[in-house]
């Protein structure tokens, strides 16, 4: 079941966060401007911009009900602003028709959180999928890119299991497989270490390295593990009550003066962000 | 001014607030099934022909297999013995009148116009349209129909055209032989127990059933497919809230196609009676 690819990665260390990519390189790929998302009637992104280049790998971090899965279904067109702009290769997404929307969509992947793979398919069938649906290759072709880009994710065996056979490490890395099946330019994670224990989240995270250093593609991390995110990472944003709070390296993050920033780093109970009830911190505030 | 200022205020208008809003609700998701309707005939019919997307021809037959071979054993047992019953209660009445026989016309007549397509999509309100609502519910709850769009699949093409497909082809057929089976569960108990010949039997059934009285209850058996197939697969769509929703969204369904299915049965049989 497991190919010496999939062990390298679960024996070796992960290697530190990427370099950032040339400067010729250095285009755009995603953007977004004074994005606004309300759901419901309740605003959750006040006005987002941050742009991610070409070859990044660009972590969103931020607590629980920050905006962060918002902000990640609004770069990938599944839910509509309520003003500002989303860029994505170049395409503004939200003028886009059906068909204009579905080409831009055969140019990235998604890897969700619980894999979102189809169960009433074996793995090799859920990695086919883009393959059968917008390519004309014959089977024989398609069953080779398929345990190609199962070989990827160090899945090279697991063609003929169910997704109902996999742990939960293993799904994630089944739905980065089929993410990558059409070869795209940017892909975007949605919380691709939430749940795993500290090992496979080492082995999803050197997966996310491999495959930017590897394959020169673009990623958009949703997480709110910080290891994670400074570990895969060569900038992130922080996003604290719907806005971009912080941005920059991870050294620039650590290094922050910012009270909000630090206390998000360091996961310390007081400082600026409360949960509900007034902390020491904004009692001091009040008091002065 | 018989209700006066005081009546109007206090009572009446909740009422009417109360009956306007499920009024307007009633066309709303008529609408939205209508909708649903289109976009499934679009994708089955005009788009494979310009060539933008080819037939699940596979989930088709999965779910053609759901719909017939695996239902056709409850379907067959309960319409079996609607058939029994029927016949016993059509003799309780027409023995008093001295015409027994009459049980053959009435049990044939009535299973081939009525209660073969009512049952038949009754059974399989419960049977396939609480499964695909849970099916498609899950699906929603778990991201894959939006790793559909993501991937530039439309699930309307992917998920419902298959279910609507199968249902029409399948609903009317597996009517079909549950009929004959509702008519020897009448012929059973008119031969066993209301004394009524075989060939009698049979010479009155074959005579009283016209090409009308078929075509009609095909007719119904095909609209109420599409009904059950539209509306539970609606249903799974609009799942909201995680696992709770998926249930609360399955009860929704089936009291939905059940309404449905009596709404659209009235219209066909006012519209068969006239023809």
């Amino acid at each position: 079941m497991s190919s010496s690819l999939y062990h390298e990665r679960f024996v070796a260390p992960v290697s530190t966060a990427l370099e950032c990519p040339p400067k010729a390189q250095r285009e755009a790929l995603v953007r977004t401007q004074d994005l606004r998302v309300e759901v419901g009637e309740r605003p959750v992104l006040r006005g987002v911009t941050f742009s991610v280049m070409r070859g990044e790998t660009v972590a969103v971090i931020g607590g629980s009900g920050c905006g962060k899965s918002t902000l990640l279904r609004a770069l990938i067109g599944a839910q509509a602003p309520s003003g500002g702009k989303v860029e994505l290769l170049h395409q503004n997404l939200f003028n886009l028709d059906d068909e204009q929307l579905d080409a831009v969509r055969k140019r990235f992947g998604v890897v969700f959180q619980s894999g979102a793979l189809f169960t009433s398919m074996t793995v090799g069938g859920n990695v086919a999928l883009p393959l059968r649906e917008h390519t004309n290759l014959d089977e024989e072709l398609i069953s080779i890119i398929v345990k190609m880009k199962l070989d990827m994710v160090g899945l090279r065996d697991c063609d003929d299991l169910r997704p109902s056979e996999l742990n939960d490490g293993m799904r994630k890395r089944v739905g980065v497989a089929r993410a990558l099946a059409l070869d795209p330019e940017v892909i975007f994670y949605d919380e691709p270490s939430a749940g795993l224990d500290p090992v496979t989240t080492g082995v999803t995270d050197q997966l996310i390295v491999d495959l930017s250093k590897e394959l020169g593609v673009t990623s958009v991390v949703v997480t709110h593990k910080l290891e994670s995110a400074f570990r895969i990472a060569n900038r992130l944003v922080m996003l604290y009550e719907g806005k971009v709070r912080a941005e920059g390296t991870p050294d620039e993050l650590r290094n922050s003066e910012d009270p909000l920033v630090r206390q998000f780093i360091e996961g310390n109970a007081e400082g600026p962000i409360t949960f509900g009830s007034r902390s020491e911190y904004q009692a001091d505030l009040l008091a002065k | 001014m018989v209700f006066g200022r005081r009546v109007r205020r206090g009572a009446l208008r909740p009422v009417l607030a109360f009956v306007g809003t499920r009024f307007l609700g009633f066309f709303h998701y008529t609408g939205e099934i209508a909708y649903l309707f289109h976009d499934a005939v679009w994708w089955a019919m005009v788009a494979p022909y310009r060539g933008k997307a080819k037939l699940n021809y596979s989930d088709t037959l999965q779910q053609m297999k759901l719909v017939s071979v695996r239902s056709f054993g409850i379907v067959g047992t309960v319409i079996f013995f609607v058939g029994m019953i029927l016949a016993f209660q059509m003799g309780y009445v027409l023995k008093t009148l001295g015409v027994t026989e009459y049980t053959a016309d009435i049990t044939g007549v009535a299973m081939v116009r009525e209660l073969g397509p009512l049952i038949v999509s009754m059974i399989l309100t419960g049977y396939m349209g609480a499964a695909i609502t849970t099916e498609i519910g899950s699906m929603v709850v778990s991201e894959e129909v939006l790793a559909l769009r993501c991937m530039a699949m439309d699930p309307i093409r992917f998920l419902v055209v298959p279910r609507v497909l199968a249902a029409m082809a399948m609903l009317p057929l597996v009517c079909l032989l549950a009929i004959y089976v509702g008519i020897f569960g009448g012929f059973v108990v008119s031969y066993f127990l209301l004394g009524i010949e075989a060939e009698k039997y049979l010479h009155r059934t074959v005579e009283a059933i016209s090409f009308k009285d078929v075509a009609s209850g095909l007719v119904k058996a095909e609209a109420f497919a599409i009904l059950v197939a539209l509306i539970s697969c609606h249903e799974g769509f609009s799942v909201r809230g995680g696992v709770e929703g998926v249930g609360q969204a399955t009860t929704r369904c089936v009291v939905r196609c059940v309404i449905s299915i009596i709404i659209c049965d009235l219209i066909f049989t006012a519209l068969f009676f006239f023809l």
